[in-house]
C-alpha cells in the first residue's frame, strides 16, 4: 500500500468533479504496472468512461447509440428508472446483494462515473427495507482494498488466465477422480444448477463446504422434534414479551437488519410495547437494550430454558406426563426463582405474542428447548423453513481433512473462506493441505490458505460479479456487478466452468440463460435485476407441531448426558466463549481498515481483540485493563490482554474470533490474537475449563471511549415507562441566559435531526455509513491511542448500576448544529459559521487549525486532521471516496454536516422540479443506514415532517441544555418496560 | 525601606561606565560556551519547529479533546513572564521607585525575549501555519475579516501591540547609554555601530526633555498593557464555556499569575548574574528584598484568588463547573499537580515574609525557579486539565507530551538565554545613565540623613 507517489498530474486534474479515468493520463502506464500486480491490467481498462458507457443501461442500445459500443453489451440495469442521458456527477443506482456465510443482503449500489462508492440497503428487499448494517456499508473498502491480489500465480510465476484454465481441466480429469473443491456456504440457485452440471460431468469430484458457524444444531433440533430439519425465522415485529437466551439478534446475528426494524417496531408500539429478556453471559446489544437483563454464563442456558419449559408446559393440553417427568427433576436454575417464575407468567400471559429466540450458535440442547418453549406458548411470533443453503449447514472441513489424511484428495480447489486460518485449532489443516497433490486457491487476497497452495487465482468481488442467492428468508436476489473486476477476479461460475473444460461464457449471459431455463421470461429478468430481488420467492413459512414425546425422550437424554448440570465450575477453571464481533466476523474483513478502526459496540475497541473478562473476576486476579493473561485450554495457550467488561459473567471469559492474522498484506496483519487456535470442532463456541495466567506484560488497548459514566449530567436519558419523564426534560423548556441574540424569524427549509434513544442498539451501522459517506480517513492504531480517531458520528455507551450487571444506554453523538454554536464566536477566521437554513457550516479552505473551535465544543464531536492522513492513499483506494465531498487537508478540523452534500443536491432537485428548496426530502447517511430506523432528519418548519413530529414528542431533548447552545438535533429519552413486579 | 541601600558605594560617572561597558569591550566567559551552547539549543528548536510545520501538529501530544497543550501552556508562560519587566520599567517608573535603576533594562529585555518565545506559539501550534496572516486585519482579496468575537484575533492585537511597545520603550530608555557606550567605544568602528543606534544622541538638554516626556507617556501605555495583555490572554480561555476556564475572575488572576511568574524569573536572572558579573554594588541585596516583597504580594493574591475559586466553585449551579472544580481538578489525573502549584505559588512564597528569606540570595534563587516551574504547571493544568474533563463525560480523555513537545519547550528556553547573552554582549544591561542619577540622588540622601533638613525638635 505504501507505493511511491504517483506521477504529478494525477488526482489533480481539471477539476470538474467528473470522474478522471487513469488510462488518459500520459506517463501513467509504468507507474501503473508497479502499482496494479501483474495480471490486474484489466484495472485502467476498466475505468475509462468508454468502458463505463459500454456498460451501460440497456436504454442506450435502445436509444440507437449502439455505434458507440465497443463491444457486446453487458446490460445491468439501474434501480431507478431515469432518463435514457447519464448525467456526469449524478449517481446511479444499481441493485445488488452481498452475500455472507451464503445469505444474501439486498443492497444498492450508488456509483459515480462508473465505479461504485457507496452502498445502500434496498428498500424493495424483504430483508433490508432500506438499511443496511455495519458489513454492508464496509463492503465498498474491501472491493478498492490494495492488499487484494491481482495475479494469477503457479509456483509464485505468473501465468496467463488460458494457463490456469488449462491446469484446472486437467486438474478435473475425465471424470473428476481425486478432485475435491471446498467452496463457501451458498444458497444460489443458479449455482444448484451448475453444480448439477458439474456433478454430471465429473461425478467422481467431491463437493465440501466450509463454515464457521452453520446450523447443525438447529437442524438436528427440529429434525428431532418436528421430524425434519428446519431452520427458525422469528419476526420480532409483534412480539410483546420476548426472552432471547443467548445470541444477539439486533446486531451480530443473521438477518440482523431486519429483526433491528421489526424490534424497533415493537418498541415503540402505543398499545403493546415489548418487553425483552435477554439471558446472556457476555454483553451484546440486544443484552444492553433489554428492558430485563441477566447474567448466565452459556453453560447454564439449557437448564434455564427446561425450568421455564417445565412451568410453561402445565398450561398447555396434549403434553404427555413423560415431559413433566423429564423436567421435574432438574436442578434449581441460577437465577432467583421469583425472577425465573416472572419471566413465565410474563410469557404465559402474553401466549402466541411472546418469543423465545436462542442465538445461532447455540448448542442443540438450547436450540431444541426453544423449538419447544415456542411451542408451548403457541407463539404466532416464529415459523420455520428448511435451509435454503445448497450446503454449508455443517463445516465440511472436517471431513475434508480427514480425506487428505488418507491421501484420497488429488486435486483440491478452494474457491473463497480461508481454511487455513479459520480451522479449529485442534484440525491440524496446514498439514492435512500438504498431502494433496495439486493445490488451487481461488481467493480475494494472498492470505494463509494462499500461501499453501500452489495455484492462486483471483475471486471477483460481490461488486463485480453477476450472480445469485438468496437472503435469509429465501427471497432470491440478485447481484449484479458495479465495476469490471479490478484485479482481474474470476466468478465461482468460471472456475466450475474451467474445471469441466467449457468454453468461457461471459457472466450475464450465463445468469439470463439459468433463470431462462427456470421459465422466467426475459422482461421479467429484466424487472427482477432492475428490483434486485423476485418480491414473494420468501419459501413459505411452516408451524409444524412439536412431537411431545420426541421432546419428553430429548430431555430425559440430555439429562442423563449432564447438560442440566448447574454445578459451578471448578476453581480456577472458567468457560471461555469465542465469538465472532460485528467487525471483523470471522476474520474475512480483518484486512478492511474501517471495520478494524471501528469502535466495538460493546466494548468500543478498536484494531486488537481482548479477553473480556468481568469487573469481579478482574480484582480476584488482579489484572486491569490491557494487562496479559496466558488462556490454557489444555490443548493450547494463548497470551491475550484482557479487557475488564461490566456486565460480563464472572464465570465466563470471552475472546472475539478472526484477529491475529499472520499472513496478511492489509489491515489485519498481526492485529490481535487468533482465537481459532483454542477453537476445536467438538467445541466450536464454549470452551471449558480454561485456565487463566495472569503474566506481567501490559499491552495498550486502542479504546475510543475512555469514560462511560454520565456523571450526573443529563446525557442520555432512560426512564421506565410507569416513571415520570426525567426532571431534565421538563427542565429544558427555559432556555439559559445568553447573551447572544436569539435568531430571527427563520425561512423554511431549517435542518434538523432526533435520534431516538429507545430504538438505538448501538450496531454502529450509522458509523460506519458516515464514514463511506464523508471520505472519513482511517488513522490507525498509534493514533487512535492517542485519541484521534476520525469519526464525525460516534456512539457513545453510558453504564448506569452496579458495575457486575450495569444498564446500558447508547446514545450516537455528532455535530449537534447548535443555534448558538459555542464553536462559531471562537473561530479567528469565520471558517465556522451558521447556514441560514440551520447548519453549522465548516469551511475547510478558511480553516488554519487553531482547535478553538474543539475546545469549546461540549459534545467534542469535532476532528482535527493532526497529520495529513490521505498521503498514503493510492488511484485504488481514492476510487472509494464519495466525489461530493471534500477531503480534508493536514491542518483542517472537520466534523459532521447533516450530509450537506445531500441537503444542497436535494435543493438542486427541487429548483429543477419548480419547487421551494427543501421540498425534496433528504436523507443524510446515518439515517438511510440505520437498521431500526432511529434517526429522522428533515425540515423542523414543516409540521407533518416526521423530524418535527419527534421534535413535538414529550421525551424530545437536547444533550446538556444547560450549557445554552440550543442544539438541532434533538434526542428522544428511551423509555424501558421493566416488569413492574421485578424487584 | 531605606533606599540609601540601593547602590553600595558611590562610584563615580567615571568608574560606572567602566564597569558597566566592561562586557562590551572585554568580553566575558559567559559569552563562549554558554552562548554556543543556547544557539545550538535554539537551533534544535529552529529544526522542530520546522518538523512540526512540514508533518503536522500530530507530532505533538495534542489530541480531541485536548486540542491545546504545551504549546498554549506555553504561551502563557512566556507572555506572563514577559510582564514583570513591564511592570519594572513602567509602573515602577510612574510611581518613581528608585530601585528600578539598575534593573529596568535587564527586565525589558527579559520581557523583548519573552514576548518573541511567546509569539512563536500562537503561530506554530496553527495547523495551517503558513495562513497565519488571516488573523490579521488586512485587506483580503477574499473580502474577509478576521472574526473579532474570537479572543485569539484579540491576542492577535494585544501581542503585536505588547512587542511594539515594549521594543520601542526599551529601545528608548537605551538610547543614552548607547550613545555613552559610542563616546566610550575602544575602536572606531564599534563607535560608528552604537553610534548608528545612538540616532545622534547629544544628552542635550532639549534631548533629556524630549527623552523624558516621551519616556513617560509610553509609560503609560505600558502600565496599561500590564494589566491588558494577560488579560486578554486570559480570556483566550475565560470567553469559552469549558469548566473551569469560564470564570471572570480569570484576568486578575493570571495577570497576578504573570506577575509572580516574571519577577520569579527576574530572580532568576538577575541572582547569578549579579554574581558571575560583578554588579553586587549595583543589584544589591535591597533590590532582592524588593523583589521579593512583590513575590511575596503577588503569590498571596494568587492564593486568594485560587481561594475564590473554590468559592464559586462550590455554589456554581452548573454541575460541570462544580464538578471540574471540587473533584476533577484536585483529584482527578493531574491532582498531584494542583496541589504541588497551591504549595509553590501560594505557600512557598509566604517564606518571604521571613527578612533573613527575603536577603538570602540562595532562598531567593530556589523559591524563584520553583515558582517559576508550578507556575508553567498551572498553566498547564488549567490547559490540559479543564480539556481533559468537559462537560460530556464520553468526550473525556487522556494526554501525554511527546518528545518533540518537549524539546520545543527546552528549545523556546534555550532561546531565550541565546537573545539574553547576546544581550549582554553587546548592549549596555545596566542603564549607565539612571545609575549616575540614582548615585547623586543617593548622595542626596546621604546627606539629608547627615543633616536633617530643618529643626526635627521644635520645641
Amino acid at each position: 500500500m505504501q507505493s511511491g507517489p504517483p506521477p504529478a498530474g494525477v488526482g489533480s486534474g481539471t477539476g470538474t468533479g467528473a470522474w478522471r479515468s487513469l488510462a488518459e493520463r500520459n506517463g501513467l502506464a509504468a507507474w501503473q504496472r508497479g502499482e496494479f500486480a501483474p495480471g490486474a491490467d484489466m484495472a485502467p481498462d476498466a475505468l475509462t468512461r468508454r468502458a463505463f458507457l459500454s456498460r451501460a443501461a440497456a436504454s442506450l442500445a435502445l436509444a440507437g447509440l449502439s455505434g458507440c459500443i465497443a463491444k457486446p453489451a453487458q446490460q445491468i440495469v439501474p434501480y431507478v428508472r431515469q432518463p435514457p442521458e447519464l448525467v456526469p456527477g449524478v449517481a446511479q443506482f444499481y441493485a445488488s446483494s452481498l452475500v455472507r456465510d451464503g445469505y444474501a443482503s439486498g443492497i444498492l449500489v450508488e456509483t459515480h462515473e462508473g465505479r461504485p462508492t457507496k452502498i445502500e440497503g434496498n428498500p424493495d428487499h424483504p430483508a433490508s427495507l432500506g438499511s443496511s448494517g455495519v458489513l454492508e456499508q464496509a463492503a465498498i473498502l474491501d472491493l478498492y482494498d490494495p492488499a487484494r491480489d491481482g495475479s494469477i500465480r503457479s509456483a509464485a510465476q505468473p501465468v496467463s488466465w488460458r494457463e490456469a484454465r488449462q491446469a484446472l481441466a486437467q486438474a478435473a480429469g475425465g471424470d473428476g477422480a481425486g478432485l475435491h473443491l471446498l467452496l463457501e456456504p451458498s444458497s444460489s440457485p443458479s449455482l444448484a444448477l451448475h453444480l448439477a452440471e458439474v456433478r454430471e460431468r465429473l461425478p467422481r469430484a467431491v463437493v465440501h463446504w466450509h463454515t464457521t458457524a452453520g446450523h447443525g444444531a438447529e437442524l438436528d433440533a427440529t429434525q428431532r422434534l418436528m421430524n425434519q430439519p428446519l431452520l427458525a425465522h422469528p419476526d420480532l415485529t409483534h412480539v410483546q414479551v420476548g426472552v432471547a437466551l443467548g445470541g444477539d439478534p439486533l446486531a451480530t446475528d443473521r438477518d440482523s437488519v431486519r429483526q433491528a426494524r421489526a424490534w424497533a417496531h415493537s418498541r415503540r408500539d402505543a398499545l403493546h410495547p415489548s418487553r425483552w429478556y435477554v439471558l446472556e453471559a457476555s454483553p451484546s446489544c440486544t443484552g444492553f437494550s433489554a428492558d430485563h437483563r441477566i447474567i448466565v454464563d452459556d453453560r447454564f442456558l439449557p437448564l434455564v430454558a427446561a425450568a421455564l419449559l417445565a412451568k410453561l408446559i402445565a398450561s398447555v393440553p396434549g403434553v404427555p406426563a413423560e415431559l413433566h417427568q423429564a423436567l421435574a427433576h432438574l436442578p434449581p436454575a441460577p437465577i432467583p426463582a421469583a425472577h425465573l417464575e416472572l419471566i413465565a407468567d410474563d410469557l404465559r400471559r402474553a401466549g402466541p405474542h411472546a418469543l423465545v429466540t436462542v442465538g445461532a450458535h447455540a448448542p442443540m440442547a438450547l436450540q431444541a428447548l426453544a423449538v419447544a418453549l415456542n411451542a408451548a406458548l403457541g407463539s404466532e411470533q416464529i415459523g420455520y423453513r428448511p435451509s435454503v443453503l445448497l450446503g454449508g449447514e455443517r463445516d465440511g472441513l472436517p471431513e475434508l481433512v480427514r480425506l487428505l489424511h488418507a491421501g484420497a484428495v488429488k486435486q483440491l480447489v478452494v474457491v473463497g473462506a480461508n481454511p487455513l486460518f479459520t480451522s479449529p485449532g485442534d484440525l491440524d489443516t496446514a498439514v492435512a493441505f500438504r498431502a494433496a497433490g495439486q493445490r488451487f486457491r481461488v481467493g480475494l487476497r494472498a492470505d494463509e490458505t494462499a500461501a499453501a497452495c500452489d495455484w492462486f487465482i483471483p475471486l471477483a468481488h460481490d461488486l463485480e460479479s453477476w450472480g445469485d442467492a438468496r437472503s435469509v428468508d429465501g427471497t432470491i436476489t440478485w447481484q449484479q456487478p458495479t465495476i469490471d473486476p479490478l484485479f482481474a477476479g474470476r466468478t465461482l461460475a468460471e472456475i466450475l466452468d474451467a474445471l469441466m473444460a467449457r468454453d468461457e461464457r461471459p457472466g450475464h449471459l450465463l445468469l439470463r440463460e439459468r433463470w431462462r431455463s427456470r421459465g422466467m421470461g426475459d422482461a421479467e429478468y429484466r424487472a427482477a435485476i432492475q428490483r434486485g430481488c423476485l418480491v414473494g420467492s420468501a419459501t413459505p413459512l411452516l408451524r409444524p407441531a412439536v412431537d411431545w414425546r420426541e421432546a419428553a425422550q430429548l430431555v430425559r437424554e440430555l439429562s442423563e448426558g449432564g447438560t442440566f448440570a448447574a454445578a459451578p465450575a471448578a476453581t480456577g477453571s472458567w468457560d471461555l466463549s469465542l465469538y465472532r464481533d460485528g467487525k471483523i466476523h470471522d476474520g474475512r474483513y480483518g484486512d478492511n481498515p474501517w471495520l478494524q478502526e471501528l469502535p466495538d459496540a460493546i466494548t468500543k475497541l478498536t484494531w486488537d481483540n481482548a479477553l473480556l473478562i468481568a469487573p469481579a473476576l478482574a480484582d480476584t486476579l488482579g489484572v486491569r485493563t490491557g494487562q496479559l493473561v496466558a488462556v490454557d485450554s489444555g490443548a493450547t495457550t494463548l497470551r491475550v490482554p484482557v479487557l475488564v467488561q461490566p456486565g460480563q459473567s464472572p464465570g465466563t471469559v470471552s475472546l472475539a474470533l478472526g484477529y491475529g492474522r499472520r499472513v496478511s498484506r492489509g489491515a489485519a496483519h498481526e492485529v490481535g490474537v487468533d482465537a481459532y487456535a483454542l477453537r476445536t470442532s467438538a467445541q466450536p463456541w464454549l470452551v471449558r475449563g480454561v485456565r487463566l495466567t495472569v503474566l506481567a506484560e501490559h499491552r495498550d488497548l486502542a479504546l475510543t471511549q475512555e469514560h462511560w459514566a454520565m456523571e450526573e449530567r443529563p446525557v442520555a436519558l432512560s426512564v421506565a415507562r410507569d416513571q415520570p419523564l426525567p426532571p431534565a426534560i421538563a427542565d429544558q423548556a427555559h432556555a439559559p441566559l445568553s447573551l447572544r441574540p436569539d435568531q430571527g424569524p427563520l425561512s423554511s427549509p431549517q435542518w434538523g435531526m432526533v435520534v431516538d434513544l429507545g430504538s438505538c442498539t448501538g450496531c454502529n451501522a450509522c458509523v460506519t455509513a458516515c464514514q463511506a459517506e464523508n471520505n472519513i480517513p482511517v488513522v490507525g492504531r498509534e493514533e487512535v491511542l492517542r485519541s484521534r480517531e476520525m469519526h464525525w458520528l460516534r456512539v457513545d455507551r453510558y453504564y448506569r448500576g452496579s458495575c457486575a450487571a450495569p444498564e446500558a444506554i447508547s446514545q450516537p453523538m455528532m455535530c449537534q448544529h447548535c443555534e448558538k454554536a459555542p464553536c462559531e464566536y471562537v473561530c479567528p477566521t469565520y471558517a465556522t459559521t451558521h447556514s441560514p437554513d440551520g447548519l453549522n457550516e465548516m469551511t475547510y479552505n478558511r480553516c488554519v487549525g487553531t482547535r478553538f473551535c474543539s475546545n469549546n465544543c461540549p459534545y467534542k464531536v469535532r476532528r482535527f486532521n493532526w497529520f495529513n492522513y490521505h498521503q498514503s492513499s493510492t488511484p485504488l483506494t481514492r476510487m472509494a471516496m464519495n466525489p461530493d465531498v471534500t477531503v480534508r487537508a493536514r491542518g483542517v478540523m472537520e466534523k459532521c454536516t447533516y450530509c450537506v452534500q445531500r441537503i444542497r443536491a436535494g435543493d438542486i432537485s427541487s429548483r429543477i422540479a419548480g419547487q421551494a428548496p427543501g421540498t425534496q426530502p433528504v436523507v443524510t447517511a446515518c439515517q438511510q443506514a440505520c437498521p431500526s430506523q432511529a434517526i429522522v432528519f428533515g425540515n423542523i418548519l414543516d409540521a407533518s415532517s416526521a423530524v418535527a413530529r419527534a421534535r413535538a414528542s414529550p421525551r424530545a431533548y437536547a444533550v446538556l441544555a444547560d450549557s445554552g447552545a440550543q442544539p438541532r438535533t434533538r434526542y428522544l429519552a428511551r423509555i424501558t418496560n421493566p416488569n413492574p413486579a421485578w424487584a | 525601606m531605606n533606599d540609601t541601600e540601593l547602590m553600595i558605594g558611590r562610584p563615580d560617572d567615571r568608574t560606572l561606565e567602566d564597569q558597566l561597558l566592561a562586557p562590551l569591550w572585554h568580553g566575558h566567559w559567559l559569552f563562549r560556551w554558554p552562548l554556543w551552547i543556547a544557539g545550538l539549543g535554539s537551533l534544535v528548536l529552529v529544526i522542530a519547529l520546522t518538523y512540526t510545520f512540514v508533518t503536522g501538529i500530530g507530532t505533538w501530544g495534542n489530541d480531541i479533546p485536548v486540542g491545546w497543550a504545551f504549546a498554549i501552556t506555553n504561551f502563557v508562560w512566556w507572555i506572563g513572564i514577559g510582564h514583570a519587566g513591564t511592570f519594572i520599567s513602567a509602573i515602577l517608573y510612574i510611581t518613581q521607585q528608585r530601585w528600578r535603576a539598575s534593573i529596568n533594562r535587564l527586565a525589558e529585555a527579559m520581557t523583548l525575549f519573552a514576548v518573541v518565545n511567546a509569539g512563536l506559539f500562537p503561530i506554530a501550534h496553527m495547523g495551517r501555519a503558513w495562513f497565519f496572516y488571516w488573523l490579521t486585519p488586512y485587506p483580503a482579496t477574499m473580502g474577509l475579516w478576521p472574526q473579532f468575537r474570537s479572543s485569539l484575533t484579540w491576542d492577535v492585537a494585544a501581542i503585536s501591540t505588547y512587542g511594539t511597545v515594549s521594543l520601542l520603550f526599551w529601545y528608548l530608555g537605551l538610547l543614552p547609554d548607547l550613545a555613552t557606550a559610542r563616546d566610550a567605544a575602544p575602536s572606531v568602528g564599534r563607535a560608528r555601530i552604537y553610534g548608528l543606534f545612538a540616532l545622534g544622541w547629544r544628552g542635550s538638554a532639549r534631548h533629556w526633555r524630549h527623552h523624558r516626556a516621551a519616556y513617560t507617556i509610553l509609560a503609560g501605555l505600558a502600565t496599561a498593557l500590564v494589566v491588558s495583555v494577560h488579560s486578554i490572554v486570559s480570556l483566550d480561555f475565560a470567553i469559552a464555556k469549558v469548566p473551569g476556564w469560564h470564570s471572570t475572575i480569570f484576568p486578575p488572576f493570571f495577570v497576578a499569575g504573570a506577575l509572580l511568574s516574571g519577577f520569579a524569573m527576574v530572580l532568576i536572572l538577575v541572582v547569578p548574574l549579579r554574581r558571575i558579573m560583578h554588579l553586587e554594588n549595583v543589584i544589591t541585596i535591597a533590590h532582592l528584598e524588593k523583589i521579593a516583597a512583590i513575590l511575596l504580594a503577588t503569590g498571596s493574591i494568587v492564593g486568594g484568588c485560587y481561594l475564590l475559586e473554590w468559592a464559586s466553585d462550590w455554589h456554581d449551579p452548573d454541575q460541570a463547573e462544580r464538578y471540574f472544580g471540587l473533584v476533577a481538578r484536585p483529584f482527578g489525573p493531574l491532582g498531584w499537580l494542583y496541589w504541588a502549584i497551591i504549595c509553590g505559588n501560594a505557600i512557598l512564597p509566604q517564606v518571604f515574609w521571613l527578612r533573613r528569606a527575603r536577603r538570602s540570595p540562595l532562598v531567593l534563587m530556589a523559591v524563584a525557579v520553583v515558582v517559576q516551574c508550578t507556575m508553567w504547571g498551572e498553566r498547564f493544568m488549567i490547559v490540559v486539565g479543564s480539556l481533559q474533563r468537559d462537560r460530556l463525560p464520553s468526550g473525556w480523555g487522556g494526554y501525554e507530551p511527546t518528545v518533540v513537545d518537549v524539546v520545543i519547550l527546552g528549545g523556546t528556553l534555550c532561546l531565550f538565554a541565546f537573545l539574553f547573552l547576546l544581550f549582554l554582549r553587546w548592549v549596555p544591561a545596566i542603564p549607565i545613565g539612571e545609575l549616575k542619577r540614582l548615585r547623586r540622588d543617593l548622595q542626596g540622601l546621604d546627606a539629608e540623613a547627615a543633616a536633617p533638613v530643618g529643626d526635627a525638635h521644635a520645641a
